[in-house]
């Protein structure tokens, strides 16, 4: 991306197009780049957003990698960067970095079954997979996406599960943790590895991704080798607080590993050794 | 090719610094010890190069600022805060350590992408090192080769000679500033003296963290006991990580500028140790618990830093022991961890 300087800290504008509510906390952000150049990206890569006064936060950019001038990064309200983002309008500008990080080994999976795992907002990052995957159907074998929130309301992108269903040989799951009274609900009830079940893995050529709270990903990750996945196929896209996202801060850093650079998407085999990657 | 200057004439050699467009930075003498600061010209008679510790680690203090303001957000436009590339600053009388904690600063900032502040002021930055004359009981330079003598990465280097000082050019800027400086070029004597007051320096270290596979043995020992036990000690305070030459975390946060009405995002330094460094949203902590915190300084010092960029973190300089209130020292961790103390 270009902005004119070479500075890594500095941030290029980028236009509001459209806000769309996911969840009474949740939204989803579609922008534009206002230098008129794309923001090139690849699944699981995320970009740093600023709230000039406010600050800085990484997002997961969650479009489809396809569409070339438009890209989308779904906030949840839930610290000061968030909660002024929150009040951004069509028409609104703030800043963006990126992208940055290593993406999900979208080319090293190529003929593979894919299970992709997703809890709460750990869609985000998941949902230009899918796209992905969508436009290169040949490229793949089955597709099992396992989507698991707190209660029905919570689930983002909700208005593209059908079109996903949609999708030649894949199969969408979801599942909540509680079902409010009065509330309609036709799928599953419990945590996200139960909807392992529905899927019947060829361990070799099977390959996972997973994205989720902590405590959901060290669930997941230690069922996936117990049921025996390989843990060089199975992968985590893992959340940290950057100040730089290229490096030099030092506050993504798990054991020798930068989160920024090195990840945020990890195999099981990388992450086994390192301390403190689980809370 | 090496040269001799008379201590009497230290600060005629100031003034001549000063004389190239230069900021001088040197050491001056303050209440409990030296400390480095800016020497205007009418004030080079109080640069004191007779000294073993400096508190704060100069260079680091330099190239990257406890806060620095990176961007001015004005009227819907972002502008970088750069240094001026036209500041020449030298750093007069800076030891070994702290020059070779700066080369391994170098190895995190000009990773690309490059930081350009970094850049700036260390292009900018003339280096005049002075190899040790002395040491006291926190110095473990030699573990790592990072002193009490320099072999590269300054511009100039001195050596104390009791009452002269050997100067030896290491680059071509070094060269440059003396060519017009007269000075008697130095004897074999000078070299000899220079030779046997560094071996003196290096009997002097009492201090020692043996390094031979140390970094099998810290991930052999990410779940020792020993994390827990340090936490009943350390105090979380940070200040390990403020004063180590070395470390070089940041946070970033934006302000309101009153008087200007712009916004500026600035860089204040960080450090591990400190309750909020692995902070996430929603009141998560990665290293919530001190055991973890001080598992991530020792490591990355030891360990980690091998496998980022290629050399151990630690310049075995002792200011992280010095400064500990809760009298934590590193070596020693070092050495419990390899059986070496019981």
């Amino acid at each position: 991306m270009s902005n004119g300087f070479e500075n890594p800290y500095v941030p290029a504008f980028a236009k509001v197009i459209d806000v769309r509510d996911e969840n009474p906390t949740t939204k989803t952000f579609r922008l534009k780049m206002l230098n008129g150049e794309a923001l090139r990206f690849r699944p699981g890569q995320f970009d740093i957003i600023s709230y000039f006064g406010v600050g800085e936060s990484a997002f997961s950019i969650c479009s489809s990698p396809e569409e070339k001038d438009v890209f989308e990064n779904t906030v949840r309200k839930v610290g000061r960067v968030t909660t002024a983002l929150f009040n951004l309008k069509p028409g609104d500008t703030l800043g963006v970095r990126g992208p940055y990080g290593k993406p999900w080994p979208l080319e090293k999976v190529v003929g593979n079954d894919l299970i992709l795992i997703a809890g709460g907002m750990g869609l985000a990052p998941l949902r230009p997979v899918i796209h992905y995957i969508a436009k290169h159907r040949d490229l793949y074998g089955a597709l099992d996406i396992l989507y698991g929130a707190r209660i029905p309301r919570d689930m983002i992108y909700a208005y593209e599960f059908e079109s996903w269903r949609n999708i030649p040989n894949t199969r969408l799951y979801l599942t909540v943790d509680y079902v409010p009274p009065n509330v309609k609900w036709e799928h599953d009830v419990g945590v996200v590895t139960e909807l392992l079940k529905y899927v019947k893995p060829r361990m070799r050529y099977t390959s996972v991704f997973v994205c989720g709270p902590e405590v959901m990903m060290k669930f997941t990750a230690q069922l996936l080798l117990r049921i025996g996945f390989y843990p060089s196929e199975v992968f985590l896209s893992l959340e940290r607080r950057m100040k730089c996202g290229i490096g030099k801060c030092g506050h993504c850093q798990i054991g020798y590993k930068y989160v920024c650079k090195d990840g945020p998407v990890f195999n099981l085999e990388e992450i086994g050794l390192l301390p403190d990657v689980i809370e | 090719m090496a040269f001799v200057l008379k201590k009497d004439e230290l600060s005629h050699f100031c003034r001549h610094i000063i004389s190239k467009g230069y900021s001088l930075f040197a050491p001056v003498k303050g209440k409990f010890r030296n400390t480095f600061k800016k020497i205007s010209e009418n004030r080079v008679e109080e640069v004191s190069l007779d000294y073993v510790r400096i508190t704060m680690p100069p260079l680091k203090t330099l190239l990257m600022p406890p806060r620095e303001i990176l961007l001015r957000i004005r009227e819907g436009k972002v502008e970088e805060v750069l240094p001026n590339p036209e500041d020449k600053i030298a750093m007069l009388g800076v030891h070994p350590c702290d020059v070779n904690a700066t080369n391994l600063l170098e190895r995190v900032y000009m990773d690309r992408p490059k930081d350009p502040y970094f850049e700036a002021r260390r292009k900018s930055l003339l280096i005049m090192a002075l190899n040790c004359k002395s040491a006291d009981e926190y110095c473990f330079c030699t573990s790592f080769g990072t002193g009490p003598s320099l072999e590269e990465g300054f511009d100039l280097l001195l050596t104390d000679l009791g009452d002269r000082f050997l100067i030896e050019a290491g680059s071509r800027k070094g060269s440059e500033l003396i060519e017009d400086f007269y000075m008697s070029k130095a004897s074999s004597t000078d070299i000899m003296e220079k030779d046997e007051s560094i071996r003196r320096v290096k009997g002097m270290i009492k201090r020692h963290v043996n390094t031979a596979g140390l970094q099998r043995i810290m991930t052999g020992a990410l779940y020792n006991p020993i994390w827990n036990e340090l936490a009943g000690k350390c105090i979380g305070c940070g200040a390990c990580n403020m004063i180590c030459p070395t470390c070089f975390c940041f946070n970033v946060i934006d302000e309101p500028e009153l008087d200007s009405g712009s916004i500026i995002r600035a860089r204040t330094w960080d450090g591990c140790l400190l309750w909020e460094y692995a902070e996430v949203a929603l009141g998560g902590n990665f290293r919530k618990d001190l055991s973890a915190r001080i598992r991530q300084f020792v490591n990355h010092k030891m360990n980690y830093w091998l496998n980022q960029y290629g050399a151990l973190g630690c310049v075995g300089c002792g200011r992280c022991i010095e400064q500990c209130p809760a009298k934590i020292d590193i070596t020693s961790i070092v050495a419990m961890l390899r059986g070496e103390l019981l």
